[in-house]
Protein backbone atom coordinates (compact mmCIF):
# COMPACT_ATOMS: atom_id res chain seq x y z
CA UNK A 1 0.00 0.00 0.00
CA UNK A 2 1.36 3.33 -0.78
CA UNK A 3 2.44 5.69 1.76
CA UNK A 4 1.35 9.24 2.20
CA UNK A 5 3.07 12.51 3.96
CA UNK A 6 3.05 16.12 4.13
CA UNK A 7 5.96 18.34 4.19
CA UNK A 8 7.14 21.70 4.69
CA UNK A 9 10.54 23.53 3.61
CA UNK A 10 12.32 26.80 2.66
CA UNK A 11 12.35 25.83 -0.95
CA UNK A 12 10.84 22.94 -2.75
CA UNK A 13 13.66 20.65 -2.64
CA UNK A 14 14.06 21.32 1.16
CA UNK A 15 10.68 20.39 1.87
CA UNK A 16 11.04 17.16 -0.06
CA UNK A 17 14.62 16.23 1.47
CA UNK A 18 12.81 16.40 5.02
CA UNK A 19 10.31 14.10 4.13
CA UNK A 20 12.76 11.68 2.31
CA UNK A 21 14.75 11.93 5.61
CA UNK A 22 11.87 11.65 7.79
CA UNK A 23 10.58 8.55 5.76
CA UNK A 24 14.55 6.73 4.67
CA UNK A 25 13.46 6.47 1.43
CA UNK A 26 15.25 7.92 -1.76
CA UNK A 27 14.04 10.10 -4.67
CA UNK A 28 13.14 7.60 -6.90
CA UNK A 29 10.86 5.39 -4.45
CA UNK A 30 8.63 8.23 -4.46
CA UNK A 31 6.22 10.79 -6.38
CA UNK A 32 6.07 14.21 -5.32
CA UNK A 33 3.17 16.73 -5.76
CA UNK A 34 3.39 20.45 -5.27
CA UNK A 35 0.53 21.60 -2.36
CA UNK A 36 2.34 25.55 -2.16
CA UNK A 37 5.28 26.68 -4.32
CA UNK A 38 7.44 29.20 -1.19
CA UNK A 39 7.49 32.40 -2.15
CA UNK A 40 9.71 35.23 -0.58
CA UNK A 41 7.39 37.93 0.54
CA UNK A 42 8.28 41.37 0.77
CA UNK A 43 10.38 42.19 3.80
CA UNK A 44 9.59 39.51 5.44
CA UNK A 45 5.56 40.14 4.94
CA UNK A 46 3.59 37.20 2.77
CA UNK A 47 6.51 35.37 3.53
CA UNK A 48 5.35 31.47 2.35
CA UNK A 49 6.82 28.25 2.80
CA UNK A 50 7.06 25.21 0.35
CA UNK A 51 4.71 22.73 0.91
CA UNK A 52 4.52 19.29 -0.64
CA UNK A 53 2.71 15.74 -0.38
CA UNK A 54 5.43 12.84 -0.72
CA UNK A 55 3.86 9.72 -1.83
CA UNK A 56 5.72 6.42 -1.10
CA UNK A 57 4.72 3.78 -3.84
CA UNK A 58 4.65 0.40 -2.71
CA UNK A 59 7.67 -0.98 -3.46
CA UNK A 60 6.16 -4.45 -4.72
CA UNK A 61 4.23 -1.92 -7.52
CA UNK A 62 7.53 -0.35 -8.05
CA UNK A 63 9.51 -3.28 -8.67
CA UNK A 64 6.66 -5.03 -10.87
CA UNK A 65 6.17 -1.70 -13.02
CA UNK A 66 10.13 -1.19 -13.15
CA UNK A 67 9.93 -5.29 -14.52
CA UNK A 68 7.50 -5.27 -16.89
CA UNK A 69 8.60 -1.47 -18.35
CA UNK A 70 12.02 -3.63 -19.11
CA UNK A 71 10.32 -6.36 -20.52
CA UNK A 72 7.93 -4.24 -23.01
CA UNK A 73 11.46 -2.42 -23.88
CA UNK A 74 12.70 -5.99 -24.42
CA UNK A 75 10.13 -6.89 -27.09
CA UNK A 76 10.62 -3.67 -28.49
CA UNK A 77 7.00 -2.79 -27.42
CA UNK A 78 5.18 -0.04 -26.01
CA UNK A 79 2.01 0.00 -23.25
CA UNK A 80 0.49 1.92 -20.39
CA UNK A 81 0.80 -0.09 -17.25
CA UNK A 82 -1.59 0.67 -14.73
CA UNK A 83 -2.29 -1.38 -11.33
CA UNK A 84 -4.90 -1.20 -8.75
CA UNK A 85 -4.89 -3.43 -5.38
CA UNK A 86 -8.03 -5.19 -4.59
CA UNK A 87 -8.61 -7.68 -2.12
CA UNK A 88 -4.92 -8.14 -1.19
CA UNK A 89 -4.38 -8.70 -4.66
CA UNK A 90 -1.64 -6.50 -7.35
CA UNK A 91 -3.38 -6.17 -10.19
CA UNK A 92 -1.60 -4.89 -13.47
CA UNK A 93 -2.93 -4.02 -16.40
CA UNK A 94 -1.41 -3.70 -19.81
CA UNK A 95 -2.68 -1.90 -23.11
CA UNK A 96 -1.26 -1.04 -26.07
CA UNK A 97 -0.54 -2.34 -29.73
CA UNK A 98 0.86 -5.72 -30.54
CA UNK A 99 0.52 -7.12 -27.25
CA UNK A 100 -0.95 -10.67 -28.09
CA UNK A 101 2.64 -11.98 -28.36
CA UNK A 102 2.76 -11.50 -24.38
CA UNK A 103 -0.22 -13.53 -24.04
CA UNK A 104 0.68 -16.40 -26.03
CA UNK A 105 -1.30 -19.68 -26.85
CA UNK A 106 -4.34 -20.05 -24.46
CA UNK A 107 -2.81 -17.30 -22.22
CA UNK A 108 0.24 -19.20 -21.51
CA UNK A 109 2.67 -16.40 -21.87
CA UNK A 110 0.78 -14.41 -19.92
CA UNK A 111 0.90 -16.89 -17.11
CA UNK A 112 4.29 -17.20 -17.60
CA UNK A 113 4.70 -13.47 -17.05
CA UNK A 114 2.54 -13.37 -14.18
CA UNK A 115 4.32 -16.00 -12.36
CA UNK A 116 7.66 -14.18 -12.63
CA UNK A 117 6.05 -11.15 -11.77
CA UNK A 118 4.67 -11.94 -8.79
CA UNK A 119 8.23 -13.82 -7.51
CA UNK A 120 9.87 -10.28 -8.67
CA UNK A 121 7.94 -7.92 -6.97
CA UNK A 122 7.73 -9.84 -3.51
CA UNK A 123 11.39 -10.29 -3.59
CA UNK A 124 12.72 -9.27 -0.16
CA UNK A 125 9.06 -9.26 1.55
CA UNK A 126 7.80 -10.91 4.68
CA UNK A 127 4.69 -11.09 3.31
CA UNK A 128 3.55 -12.60 0.13
CA UNK A 129 1.12 -10.66 -1.84
CA UNK A 130 -0.37 -12.17 -4.85
CA UNK A 131 0.10 -10.54 -8.32
CA UNK A 132 -2.43 -10.38 -10.88
CA UNK A 133 -1.40 -9.80 -14.91
CA UNK A 134 -4.01 -8.65 -17.08
CA UNK A 135 -3.52 -7.77 -21.22
CA UNK A 136 -6.16 -5.70 -22.45
CA UNK A 137 -8.60 -7.04 -20.10
CA UNK A 138 -7.56 -10.82 -22.42
CA UNK A 139 -8.06 -12.38 -18.45
CA UNK A 140 -11.73 -10.93 -18.14
CA UNK A 141 -12.51 -12.43 -20.98
CA UNK A 142 -11.34 -15.69 -20.65
CA UNK A 143 -12.91 -15.65 -17.05
CA UNK A 144 -16.50 -15.61 -18.69
CA UNK A 145 -15.57 -18.01 -21.03
CA UNK A 146 -14.14 -20.17 -18.33
CA UNK A 147 -17.62 -19.75 -16.56
CA UNK A 148 -19.29 -20.93 -19.49
CA UNK A 149 -17.17 -24.00 -20.06
CA UNK A 150 -17.39 -24.42 -16.51
CA UNK A 151 -21.33 -24.89 -16.33
CA UNK A 152 -21.06 -26.75 -19.73
CA UNK A 153 -18.49 -29.44 -18.56
CA UNK A 154 -20.75 -30.25 -15.28
CA UNK A 155 -23.65 -30.48 -17.01
CA UNK A 156 -22.20 -33.31 -19.28
CA UNK A 157 -20.11 -34.97 -15.62
CA UNK A 158 -23.65 -35.38 -14.57
CA UNK A 159 -25.20 -36.69 -17.04
CA UNK A 160 -22.67 -39.32 -17.91
CA UNK A 161 -21.47 -39.75 -14.28
CA UNK A 162 -18.45 -39.50 -14.84
CA UNK A 163 -15.57 -36.97 -13.85
CA UNK A 164 -14.49 -34.47 -16.05
CA UNK A 165 -10.62 -33.06 -16.11
CA UNK A 166 -10.28 -29.82 -17.44
CA UNK A 167 -7.21 -28.88 -18.44
CA UNK A 168 -4.26 -27.04 -16.70
CA UNK A 169 -4.77 -23.64 -15.10
CA UNK A 170 -3.39 -21.28 -13.08
CA UNK A 171 -4.54 -20.78 -9.81
CA UNK A 172 -6.87 -17.39 -10.94
CA UNK A 173 -8.48 -19.97 -13.93
CA UNK A 174 -8.95 -22.63 -11.45
CA UNK A 175 -10.53 -20.00 -8.50
CA UNK A 176 -12.85 -19.03 -11.63
CA UNK A 177 -14.18 -22.42 -12.20
CA UNK A 178 -14.64 -23.15 -8.52
CA UNK A 179 -16.70 -20.50 -7.18
CA UNK A 180 -18.71 -20.80 -10.45
CA UNK A 181 -19.81 -24.41 -9.56
CA UNK A 182 -19.39 -23.68 -5.65
CA UNK A 183 -23.34 -23.21 -6.17
CA UNK A 184 -24.08 -26.43 -8.15
CA UNK A 185 -25.26 -29.07 -5.71
CA UNK A 186 -24.68 -31.42 -8.68
CA UNK A 187 -20.92 -31.79 -9.08
CA UNK A 188 -17.67 -31.33 -6.41
CA UNK A 189 -14.81 -29.65 -7.34
CA UNK A 190 -10.90 -30.81 -6.69
CA UNK A 191 -7.80 -29.49 -7.85
CA UNK A 192 -5.33 -32.66 -8.50
CA UNK A 193 -1.70 -32.06 -10.31
CA UNK A 194 1.36 -29.96 -9.35
CA UNK A 195 2.71 -26.89 -10.59
CA UNK A 196 1.69 -25.94 -14.41
CA UNK A 197 0.12 -29.14 -14.64
CA UNK A 198 -2.72 -28.46 -11.88
CA UNK A 199 -6.38 -28.64 -13.13
CA UNK A 200 -9.67 -29.11 -11.75
CA UNK A 201 -11.55 -31.94 -11.88
CA UNK A 202 -15.29 -31.97 -11.62
CA UNK A 203 -17.03 -34.94 -9.90
CA UNK A 204 -20.94 -35.84 -9.70
CA UNK A 205 -21.75 -36.32 -6.51
CA UNK B 1 17.18 -12.15 -26.58
CA UNK B 2 20.04 -12.45 -24.15
CA UNK B 3 19.03 -8.97 -22.74
CA UNK B 4 15.40 -10.20 -21.99
CA UNK B 5 17.15 -13.46 -20.27
CA UNK B 6 19.50 -10.98 -18.76
CA UNK B 7 16.49 -8.44 -17.66
CA UNK B 8 14.42 -11.85 -16.38
CA UNK B 9 17.19 -13.68 -13.82
CA UNK B 10 18.29 -10.09 -12.41
CA UNK B 11 14.95 -9.39 -11.54
CA UNK B 12 14.88 -13.29 -9.38
CA UNK B 13 18.12 -13.12 -7.86
CA UNK B 14 19.49 -11.65 -4.96
CA UNK B 15 23.18 -11.17 -6.98
CA UNK B 16 21.98 -9.45 -10.48
CA UNK B 17 25.62 -8.04 -10.82
CA UNK B 18 26.34 -11.93 -11.34
CA UNK B 19 23.73 -12.85 -14.33
CA UNK B 20 25.33 -13.77 -17.10
CA UNK B 21 23.92 -14.68 -20.77
CA UNK B 22 25.73 -16.39 -23.32
CA UNK B 23 23.98 -16.22 -26.50
CA UNK B 24 25.04 -19.39 -29.37
CA UNK B 25 23.55 -18.29 -32.47
CA UNK B 26 23.05 -21.11 -35.07
CA UNK B 27 20.81 -20.82 -38.57
CA UNK B 28 17.42 -21.26 -36.79
CA UNK B 29 18.24 -21.68 -33.48
CA UNK B 30 20.07 -20.28 -30.39
CA UNK B 31 20.74 -21.19 -27.30
CA UNK B 32 20.98 -19.11 -24.36
CA UNK B 33 23.15 -19.82 -21.70
CA UNK B 34 22.14 -18.77 -18.19
CA UNK B 35 24.93 -18.58 -15.88
CA UNK B 36 23.99 -17.11 -12.25
CA UNK B 37 25.66 -16.75 -8.31
CA UNK B 38 26.04 -20.94 -7.06
CA UNK B 39 23.77 -19.73 -4.26
CA UNK B 40 21.07 -18.45 -6.86
CA UNK B 41 20.88 -21.48 -9.02
CA UNK B 42 17.13 -22.45 -7.46
CA UNK B 43 16.29 -18.70 -7.77
CA UNK B 44 15.90 -19.21 -11.44
CA UNK B 45 14.92 -23.39 -11.24
CA UNK B 46 12.79 -22.81 -8.73
CA UNK B 47 10.13 -25.93 -7.36
CA UNK B 48 10.18 -28.51 -9.82
CA UNK B 49 11.44 -26.30 -12.11
CA UNK B 50 8.31 -24.22 -12.35
CA UNK B 51 10.49 -20.28 -12.76
CA UNK B 52 12.62 -22.33 -15.22
CA UNK B 53 9.60 -23.09 -17.27
CA UNK B 54 8.18 -20.15 -16.94
CA UNK B 55 11.61 -18.34 -18.03
CA UNK B 56 11.45 -20.48 -21.33
CA UNK B 57 7.69 -20.02 -22.15
CA UNK B 58 8.92 -16.28 -22.17
CA UNK B 59 12.00 -16.44 -24.29
CA UNK B 60 9.94 -18.69 -26.45
CA UNK B 61 7.79 -15.82 -27.44
CA UNK B 62 10.54 -13.48 -27.96
CA UNK B 63 11.93 -15.74 -30.37
CA UNK B 64 8.63 -16.55 -32.36
CA UNK B 65 8.51 -12.57 -32.85
CA UNK B 66 12.04 -13.41 -34.22
CA UNK B 67 11.15 -16.33 -36.87
CA UNK B 68 13.22 -18.21 -34.30
CA UNK B 69 13.95 -21.25 -32.08
CA UNK B 70 15.46 -20.70 -28.81
CA UNK B 71 16.78 -22.65 -25.96
CA UNK B 72 17.46 -21.66 -22.28
CA UNK B 73 20.48 -23.73 -20.59
CA UNK B 74 20.85 -23.22 -16.63
CA UNK B 75 24.26 -23.70 -15.70
CA UNK B 76 25.53 -24.60 -12.71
Amino acid sequence: MDRVVEAEGKTIEEAVQTALDELSVSRNEVEVEILRENKKGLLGFDKKTARVKIIVKDKRVVRATRLLEKILERFSLEADIANVEIEGRLHFNMEGEGLGILIGRHGSTLRALQYILGIAANKGEKTRMPVVLDIEGYRLRTEKTLKELAERLAEEAVLEGRAISLRSMDPFERKIIHETLSSDPRVQTISEGEGSDRRVIIHPV
Amino acid sequence: MKELLETLAQALVDKPEDVEVSQIEGERSMILQLKVAPEDVGKVIGKEGRIAKALRTIIKASATKEGKKAMVEILD
